[in-house]
């Protein structure tokens, strides 16, 4: 009984210490990459990252959410990954029956606000890949703010079920 | 609340409010207009199955007849959209597949209400995918796509001119090209999946938002109480009131 929980102790400690290397491996600049599809960068606070495992081999979407816990304004502005030839910012608009997407250059994020990326409003999309992202795997995607700056994330491929569970949650 | 605007979209003739605005401005009236609009009805006396019917749908003031066009199908073959799909609940969604956003959240949830409806009332849909893109969308692109959702829904395509009427006929207007700086483009798509019963007419739309629990409860009503064999006299879910 002690030899197990002496075990479970040192799993502990060897998951705190792997946690601690990992997120110290993202960190840089002033930005944390502190777990999967979340970071930090100056008074940002980005979570719940997730990029949906493309049914097109083209194209894949990122959704999150930005809490500007800060007392300026800052502008979503860019997004690039590796696994991309091009990453843009996107926004659904529906005029009467119809919906189209249109690219957008910034996506607002005023103090003392959350932006949302969610499905039929903005997202961010990756265009060319070269690589197809599948469920359980990561990506690495780097967010550029116009104030605060870079940040580079993991963000997690999820299918659109687990989006679908996660969004219904409580 | 706005309203929609379009062919058979506009006033409606029964003077009956629409309860539904599209517009990206009106999301938020949206929710409460769908939560406000659901209907009741009583099929009339005689009908088979009949009984009241509660729907979370949305509801075109007229409505929205099934095209009668054949297209072409993800084996090649021509697919006429009304004799094929006769008897079946038939959910029909214009959409594209290089749409990373809507088009595959759509037919996501599509296919996993499929998967968890009752399997005698998932027996009596046909799901319908029309591309809006057919420059891009050939029948090969577009049932590779529909299989990472499910391997029985129907994917069309056809030419741009019948890809046009196609979507005049539901009231869409046509596909409007736009670049994205990056060598790609998007095409409009619906902002809503129209469900024909076995009248062949649409009484009822989904748009983006509605729960999966909302929809397997309409699409239960829909497929065991016959709400498409009522007399189009009747007073039915497509022609509510509001409130």
């Amino acid at each position: 009984m002690t030899r197990v929980r002496i075990q479970l102790g040192a799993a502990i400690v060897a998951a705190i210490v792997l946690a601690v290397v990992i997120a110290s491996a993202y960190a840089g600049g002033g930005a944390k990459a502190s777990s999967q599809g979340s970071a930090s960068i100056g008074a940002l606070r980005i979570r719940d990252a997730k990029l949906v495992e493309p049914a097109s081999p083209d194209q894949a979407v990122i959704y999150l959410t930005v809490r500007n816990t800060g007392n300026t304004d800052d502008e979503l502005i860019g997004v690039t990954s590796s696994i991309a030839g091009a990453g843009m910012l996107m926004r659904e608009e529906t005029q009467g029956l119809a919906t189209q997407m249109l690219p957008v250059q910034d996506i607002a994020v005023p103090a003392h606000s959350t932006a949302t990326l969610k499905v039929g409003g903005f997202h961010a999309m990756l265009v060319n890949l070269n690589s197809v992202p599948h469920r359980g795997e990561t990506v690495p995607v780097t967010l550029r703010f116009a104030r605060a700056g870079e940040v580079t994330l993991r963000v997690p491929v999820v299918t659109y079920e687990q989006l679908e569970q996660s969004n219904s949650g409580p | 609340m706005r309203m929609l605007s379009g062919l058979r979209w506009g006033t409606s003739r029964t003077g009956r409010r629409l309860a539904v605005g599209l517009t990206i401005a009106a999301l938020a009236v949206f929710a409460a207009a769908c939560g406000a609009s659901k209907a009741s009805t009583s099929a009339p006396e005689g009908a088979p199955s009949s009984g009241a019917v509660t729907l979370h749908g949305a509801f075109p003031t007229a409505p929205v007849p099934k095209p009668n066009l054949t297209l072409t199908d993800t084996s090649g073959q021509p697919f006429n959209l009304v004799q094929q799909t006769q008897g079946k609940i038939t959910l029909v969604y214009f959409g594209y597949t290089h749409c990373p956003d809507v088009c595959p959240a759509t037919m996501a949830e599509l296919g996993t209400i499929m998967k968890q409806l009752p399997s005698d009332v998932a027996r009596q849909i046909a799901v319908v995918f029309i591309t809006t893109d057919p420059a891009r969308d050939t029948p090969q692109v577009i049932r590779e796509w529909l299989d990472h959702f499910s391997t029985s829904f129907i994917g069309l395509t056809g030419t741009e001119a019948q890809i046009a009427q196609a979507q005049q006929a539901v009231g869409l207007p046509p596909a409007q090209k736009e670049a994205d700086g990056n060598g790609g483009y998007g095409v409009n798509h619906a902002a809503f999946v129209l469900a024909y019963t076995r009248d062949n007419l649409a009484h009822v739309v989904y748009p983006e938002g509605v729960t999966i629990n909302d929809y397997k409860a309409d699409l239960i009503q829909l497929a065991r109480k016959d709400v498409g064999a009522l007399p189009p006299s009747a007073p039915r879910a497509g022609a509510t009131t509001t409130h």
